[in-house]
């Protein structure tokens, strides 16, 4: 089977012939998609630790900071795979 | 005849942050604590109960090892540059982690907590939303609990329901541990108060 004809195809008969797969795997296009997403990402990751604060709060316990500082991981792996996909 | 020994003089300070039924926590405070109010029972879910999620979070780490293996066999001419792939594996790891970490904090921030003046009942359902219950202890009338499923009956875990006076809402205990020691512990506070 060839999966990039079998694509084409499929994303055609979804989107027309404007989209076909190559374009969608084509890396500017691609890139600009996951940059998109990125900054979605970064923006819930951010919430997350906002949430993460609140909780803690609330509710004081010896994991606290433990918590609060994955969050922050989170947010700032969000933020380096975002300057990593706009560096390639 | 030996006289039964109560919660109180049975269990031992549980200290570890990571259990799903800590005695008398060390460490453990919320915002709305009295001055003179201890915390006696933090309770979340079984622990068990992540299993689903655990499972899923290990199946997603492998998915792009499993595409990597199978793409030979089972796609032809699938064409993707090292740059597009570098970007996806970084996103889908990604999501991945974020996926994990929601899972654990949702678990986490979920709790019960039964001190010798109140029940609070914190539901933690996402980021999104999260509804903090509390009933002082001289307005419970009743509890009950129960415990439904193979699961519930391996690792002894239930729902416990508390039912307060009718002007106030009910507090539930999803998949607590040991729902009959819980049920015995805030029925013996109950006596305290009363």
């Amino acid at each position: 089977m060839n999966i990039n004809i079998f694509l084409d195809k499929l994303v055609e008969s979804i989107g027309g012939s404007f989209f076909k797969w190559s374009t969608w795997a084509s890396f500017p296009f691609l890139k600009v998609l996951i940059l998109i997403f990125l900054v979605f990402y970064i923006f819930y990751s951010f919430l997350v630790l906002k949430q993460v604060t609140i909780m803690n709060e609330f509710l004081e316990t010896k994991l606290s900071p433990g918590t609060k500082i994955l969050a922050t991981t989170l947010l700032l792996y969000s933020v380096i795979v975002f300057a990593v996909v706009l560096i390639l | 005849m030996s006289e039964q020994k109560t919660s109180f003089e049975k269990n031992k300070p549980n200290g570890n942050p990571f259990t799903s039924f800590a005695w008398f926590p060390p460490q453990v405070n919320f915002s709305t604590q009295g001055s003179k109010e201890k915390v006696v029972l933090l309770l979340r879910k079984h622990g068990i109960t992540n299993l689903g999620w655990t499972l899923a979070a290990i199946f997603f780490s492998m998915v792009p090892f499993i595409f990597f293996f199978i793409r030979d066999f089972a796609f032809s001419n699938f064409s993707l540059n090292i740059f597009s792939i570098t970007a996806l594996l970084l996103s889908w790891y990604l999501l991945v982690l974020g996926f994990i970490f929601t899972q654990f904090l949702k678990w986490y921030f979920n709790v019960y907590i039964v001190t010798n003046r109140r029940v609070i009942d914190v539901d933690f359902k996402g980021f999104f939303y999260k509804n903090i219950s509390e009933a002082e202890l001289t307005r419970i009338q009743d509890v009950s609990h129960s415990s439904v499923g193979t699961f519930a009956l391996i690792f002894n875990y239930g729902e416990l329901k508390i039912q307060t006076a009718a002007e106030f809402s009910d507090i539930e205990f999803e998949r607590v541990p040991n729902p009959s020691e819980v049920h015995k512990i805030i029925a013996e506070l109950l006596d305290e108060v009363r």
